[in-house]
């Protein structure tokens, strides 16, 4: 993996390639970003570049016995680590500590979801950073770096991944998935400019119908065609899904585009060009809004406390067609 | 590609390769063992990084190659009757065949490409030394149990090996107790050097040594060092640790020295060892009058027991930790030992009678009052 391969990040791809070429690089570093960031893709580029026998400047060469065997996930000095369940055990970290105190070649320790170590972990790490090995790199990836200790984070240089833009993630998407602009255009938004989260959308084969019936759905409610006793049992079924979340950020999303629409016409905010039916004039901004707002809070209720999904989702549906029909 | 060979012969080498397999590697390819194929000889290989074990065995072959065996096969040959076993091998899918009496197995091999390499093709240009297995055996016994399995301190983890004119000498130490053995050979003319080899490897080489006559050969490299026997590489890879200097815990003159029966010794301090408890097992020495006393208190009762000895110096009376003693005592066979006793709060030292290259120092557990 190189990293000219890994879309944006400038300000991170200029300070580690500029260290390595350098030679100058710290040996711990932490990746730090949300969920579906790249983390784990910049921390393996990092981790072959340094194993790298014949690097020269910051890529590796893809040539050597190194990067092929990193490649086939067989290299003999990079050791991978994470939460085996829900933490990263002491026994994990003891099963491969003997390996970075033997002499000679450079070895790479990265360990994905670090704040997921336990404190005797952590603490078993800290003891190896404080006198660190020569020639041993630990790259650490962190969706919440200030979990770690605050003494391991003290010893770590911190790196931040952003969020890509739309058109990086349009360009990833076009040439790593061979998919159409439009289509690319969609889920570059919707992923919110995370790639990891563009590449789950575009691998998702439910993808489409979902898209398909959320559109439906958001057309229905706004229309107020459906009796209350059809809207109960579409909750029934809604609350059983399992991608409900996505699904109503799908329907979100359409009520979103048509508020932007309405206020300020055909603009370039507007995440989903493809024109609905008849029914935006009908829906005034302030339905909209509301709309949008309670569907947001649905989701945070179903994410952030254990509500009854389907008394919740009751009383959205009913509370959405009433206010959209105002 | 076919091999026709003893089943207890190639039960031999996988049980010796088998030693330096991994437990369970995140790296897929190590778990493996991997065959190499030539013309009169078979190599079977296995590493876990810090170890690296070569077996050849003698074999005509018509065709060359390379092939990963799975680890299965080491329980596969040993449940095998002793008789022949014919091994059908496949380098293009790298299927394996075995066919011994009425059992026929079928495994899937793997493609050995990514296999790390283990020995620099130049090993045999560097001029390495030999040295009797026997006499190497016994030194590593003598040494290696002395070494630290914690991980605070990873350079104790090691042996360290100094290399100087003629002379090779072994230091390991936990911190509380030190072993140090000099060899010398006039064969030997070294230039000076020194390295930090892994006790784990060592121990798994001492599993390996038999007690035939014979010589090995020993290699230092920048970052390996090899034993080369009876057709079996073993290497270990070096710590990078930098080795604390010991000499200055040694000291010089003894305060007091007795002389005595080593398994008279052990048979007492065994006894002792089952009333001593807690974290340092200790028990109390007393030496007086030409009489060696150990006694033990604890919550469970007492323990006393008494011999003479030949005593020179001072009387004395200190706690040591019981299993240290036990250690040393079970590996000598020599019948009568010195120990020497700097004070109550010095190192207690214990020397052979017939070899003064060796010693193997205690530091004694202070008194609580």
């Amino acid at each position: 993996m190189t990293f000219s391969s890994l879309a944006g990040q400038q300000e991170l791809r200029r300070m580690l390639t500029g260290a390595l070429a350098a030679d100058k690089l710290s040996h711990a570093i932490v990746l730090a970003g949300p969920s579906g960031s790249g983390k784990k893709s910049w921390g393996k580029a990092l981790s072959q570049a340094i194993l790298c026998a014949n690097r020269s400047g910051a890529e590796p060469c893809m040539q050597c016995f190194s990067c092929h065997s990193f490649c086939s996930g067989n290299h003999s000095d990079y050791f991978f680590l994470e939460p085996d369940g829900r933490r990263i055990k002491i026994a994990q970290i003891r099963s491969i500590r003997n390996n970075f105190y033997l002499s000679g070649s450079k070895k790479v320790c990265l360990i994905d979801r670090a704040e997921m170590m336990t404190a005797e972990t952590s603490s078993s790490l800290l003891k190896i950073l404080e006198e660190p090995p020569v020639g041993l790199y630990f790259i650490l990836l962190a969706e919440q770096p200030l979990l770690l200790f605050d003494t391991i984070l003290s010893r770590c240089q911190c790196y931040m991944l952003q969020p890509l833009k739309y058109a990086e993630i349009i360009e990833l998407l076009t040439r790593e998935r061979n998919m159409a602009m439009e289509q690319a255009s969609l889920l570059a938004h919707l992923s919110g400019g995370l790639p990891g989260n563009a590449f789950k959308l575009a691998d998702d084969d439910q993808f489409a119908d979902r898209f398909a019936e959320a559109k439906t759905m958001a057309g229905n409610l706004a229309s107020g065609r459906d009796s209350a006793l059809q809207l109960l049992s579409q909750a029934v079924s809604l609350a059983e899904r399992e991608d409900l979340i996505p699904f109503l950020e799908l329907i979100c999303l359409f009520y979103r585009d048509r508020l932007i629409q309405n206020l300020c016409g055909n603009c370039e905010q507007l995440i989903n060009p493809d024109q609905p039916s008849a029914w935006v004039e009908v829906v005034s901004p302030t339905g909209l809004e509301e709309a949008v707002l309670m569907i947001n809070a649905a989701i945070y209720e179903i994410k952030a406390t254990n509500a009854n999904r389907r008394l919740l989702l009751e009383k959205t549906l009913i509370m959405l067609q009433r206010r959209l029909a105002k | 590609m076919k091999i026709s060979t003893a089943v207890n012969q190639l039960t031999g080498c996988l049980e010796i390769v088998e030693k330096a397999l991994p437990v369970r590697s995140t790296i897929p390819v190590i778990n493996n063992i991997l065959l190499e194929i030539s013309q009169n000889k078979l190599i079977f290989s296995s590493t876990n990084l810090e170890m690296f074990i070569k077996v050849h065995l003698d074999h005509e072959s018509s065709e060359n190659g390379k092939i990963l065996l799975p680890p299965k096969i080491v329980d596969i040959m040993r449940s095998l009757p002793p008789t022949e076993v014919d091994i059908d091998i496949n380098l293009d899918n790298y299927n394996i065949n075995i066919y011994c009496g009425s059992a026929n197995f079928n495994l899937y091999g793997s493609n050995p490409e990514d296999y790390p390499v283990s020995f620099d093709s130049q090993i045999n240009a560097v001029s390495g030394f030999n040295i009797n297995k026997k006499t190497l055996k016994k030194i590593l016994r003598m040494i290696v149990f002395a070494a630290s399995n914690e991980e605070t301190r990873p350079a104790f983890n090691g042996i360290f090996f100094s290399f100087k004119e003629n002379i090779l000498s072994l230091t390991a130490s936990d911190t509380y107790r030190l072993a140090y053995k000099e060899v010398k050979d006039d064969a030997w003319l070294f230039e000076e050097d020194r390295c930090l080899v892994p006790a784990r490897s060592l121990r798994e080489l001492l599993r390996i040594l038999d007690d035939t006559d014979g010589d090995i050969k020993m290699f230092h490299h920048s970052n390996l060092i090899t034993f080369q026997f009876n057709g079996i590489y073993f290497a270990s890879r070096l710590l990078e640790e930098k080795y604390p200097d010991v000499s200055g815990v040694i000291p010089g003159e003894y305060k007091t020295r007795i002389v005595i029966d080593r398994k008279k010794l052990e048979d007492i301090i065994n006894r002792a060892a089952l009333l001593a408890e807690g974290k340092n097992q200790a028990v109390n020495l007393l030496i007086r009058e030409k009489q060696f006393e150990v006694t033990v208190m604890s919550p469970e009762g007492s323990m006393e027991e008494k011999i003479p000895v030949e005593q020179e110096g001072e009387d004395l009376d200190l706690f040591v930790n019981s299993r240290f003693l036990l250690d040393i005592l079970k590996i000598i066979d020599d019948q009568k030992i010195f120990i020497d006793f700097h004070g109550e709060g010095g190192p207690v030292i214990f020397r052979l009678l017939n070899d003064n290259s060796y010693l193997y120092l205690v530091l004694p557990i202070k008194k609580v009052n």
